[in-house]
């Protein structure tokens, strides 16, 4: 007989570059659920075009994403853990896209929303929040990326989750958690972070 | 719900969702195993009677068994059949030797162009999954083409929740995907389940067998020993190579199959 497993869908939102591809690629890759050869072909493209090695070449399939370092549109994948099966959809933050990030989001059940821990709260950091209050979504986890930029520094995460609080509690957004990550580093994606004395 | 009713019972709405919105529409069938699941569903859809042609765009280099199981399932299921081929083409000597691009160009795309004009299609529903390649896996359920066939993938329309878009310019059409968001594991975990007659050419044998299906120069086997379903079911779960690993196309340079598909190619 098939088992019922729970099928869990979360979107990963936030403003354009704060690196909302970079923690599924990372994520993906931590947790071995690529098929052979993925991170291989992102490596040759990089060398290839002189550019540094990305893990969000692992969802920007699109030339014309990996030429210009976004997102243009909206992706699903599969992940599977041993509690339950996700699927993960990757949005993009450009607002000239806001449509396909929202094509992504209305399929949704919780989302992440990644901040740049050094760029802080932006205009689609709020425009996003507020998208996920009118579907409906109220399983909002918030990650503070790009902690590596920023030394790890317990005091500027605190200035963002502080900001980004204000804001959410305008809007009656809850976040269940507010997470520091490095997503490039791997730091708090799939295994807790030993530099984050935070979490 | 269980996964697979769930992934089921939106493919059903889908099909269901594009008989209603379209006045000419057909599905392409290309004998391999995901196609052939999606002629079940449609099946299912309809009771029984699928209410629209099947087209199968013939290469002429299709494996023979191929053609042997499309002409058993077409008339054991009593389908409506369309098969093209591109013979100016290959009267003209199209082949895999020309290119592999080229080729496929040619005797795919370009065919189904020729029937998607004759035929006047509004809609076309394909068994293409976003876990197959790149370019795929950015894929709208319905997805517009213009009457060149051309994707303007840059710049898709929204599509929110089981609203589709289904309204288009005269000459364009829809390609309609039902199974986009089904993985090659549901698809043989649903074969099983129903019991889903599929073309051998998938089941090992001498320690060789397809695991992704066209035309016979451009496709290779893989090693293996998974002789039946459950074997093949038994391999993907511990398998991390890709399914289009034996796929000549895929490995021309990185964006190959997107160039392709944006002229029309499924
Ligand atoms: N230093 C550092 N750089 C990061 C980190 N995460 C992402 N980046 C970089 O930030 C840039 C943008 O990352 P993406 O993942 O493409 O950002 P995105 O949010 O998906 O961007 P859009 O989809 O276009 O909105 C890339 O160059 C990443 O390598 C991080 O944790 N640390
Ligand atoms: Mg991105």
């Amino acid at each position: 007989m098939l088992k019922f497993r729970e099928t869990l869908k979360i979107v990963v939102v936030g403003h354009v570059d704060h690196g909302k591809s970079t923690v599924i690629g990372r994520l993906l890759y931590d947790t071995k659920s690529l098929p052979e050869g993925a991170i291989e072909k992102v490596k040759r493209i990089s060398k290839e075009t002189g550019k540094p090695f990305e893990y969000a070449y692992l969802l920007d399939a699109f030339e014309e994403e990996q030429k210009q370092g976004i997102t243009i549109d909206t992706t699903q994948i599969q992940f599977h853990t041993k509690k339950r099966d996700y699927v993960i959809i990757d949005a993009p933050g450009h607002v000239e896209f806001l449509k396909n990030m929202i094509s992504g989001a209305a399929n949704a059940e919780a989302a992440l929303l990644v901040i740049d821990a050094n760029e802080g709260v932006r205009e689609q950091s709020k425009r996003h929040g507020y998208i996920l209050s009118l579907l409906g979504i109220k399983k909002v986890y918030v990650l503070v990326n790009k902690m590596d930029l920023i030394d790890y520094s317990e005091e500027k995460f605190l200035d963002v989750k502080s900001d980004m609080d204000t804001f959410l509690k305008s809007i009656n957004v809850f976040p269940q958690k507010y997470i520091p990550v490095s997503a490039f580093y791997g730091e708090n994606i799939a295994l807790r972070s030993k530099k984050n004395a935070v979490v | 719900m269980d996964r697979l009713d769930m992934l089921e019972a939106q493919s059903i709405y889908i099909l269901r969702e594009a008989y209603k919105s379209f006045g000419k529409l057909g599905m392409l069938w290309s004998i391999g195993k995901d196609s052939t699941v999606m002629l079940w569903l449609a099946k299912k859809a309809f009771f029984g009677h699928c209410p629209f042609p099947f087209i199968h765009i013939d290469t002429t280099y299709k494996i023979p068994e191929m053609i042997r199981f499309r002409d058993k399932i077409a008339k054991e299921y009593n389908l409506d059949l369309i098969v093209y081929t591109n013979w100016d083409a290959i009267n003209n000597g199209m082949g895999p030797e020309k290119g592999r691009l080229v080729c496929c160009k040619a005797l795919k795309t370009d065919a189904l162009q020729h029937v998607i004009d004759k035929y006047k299609f509004e809609g076309l529903i394909v068994g293409v999954r976003r876990d197959e390649e790149g370019s795929r896996s950015k894929e709208r359920i319905f997805s517009e083409r213009n009457k060149e066939s051309e994707w303007n993938y840059t710049n898709q329309p929204p599509e929110l929740w089981d609203q589709f878009k289904t309204d288009f310019p005269k000459g364009n059409h829809i390609r309609v995907h039902p199974i986009l968001n089904w993985t090659e594991l549901d698809i043989w975990e649903y074969i099983k389940r129903e019991n889903i007659p599929v073309v051998d050419l998938y089941f090992a044998k001498n320690g060789k067998r397809y695991r992704s299906l066209g035309c016979a120069q451009c496709t290779g086997q893989i090693d293996s020993n998974a002789s039946t379903v459950d074997e093949i079911i038994e391999e993907l779960k511990h398998t991390n190579i890709n399914e289009r690993a034996g796929r000549a196309q895929d490995k021309e340079d990185a964006y190959a199959m997107q160039k392709l598909r944006k002229d029309g190619y499924m």
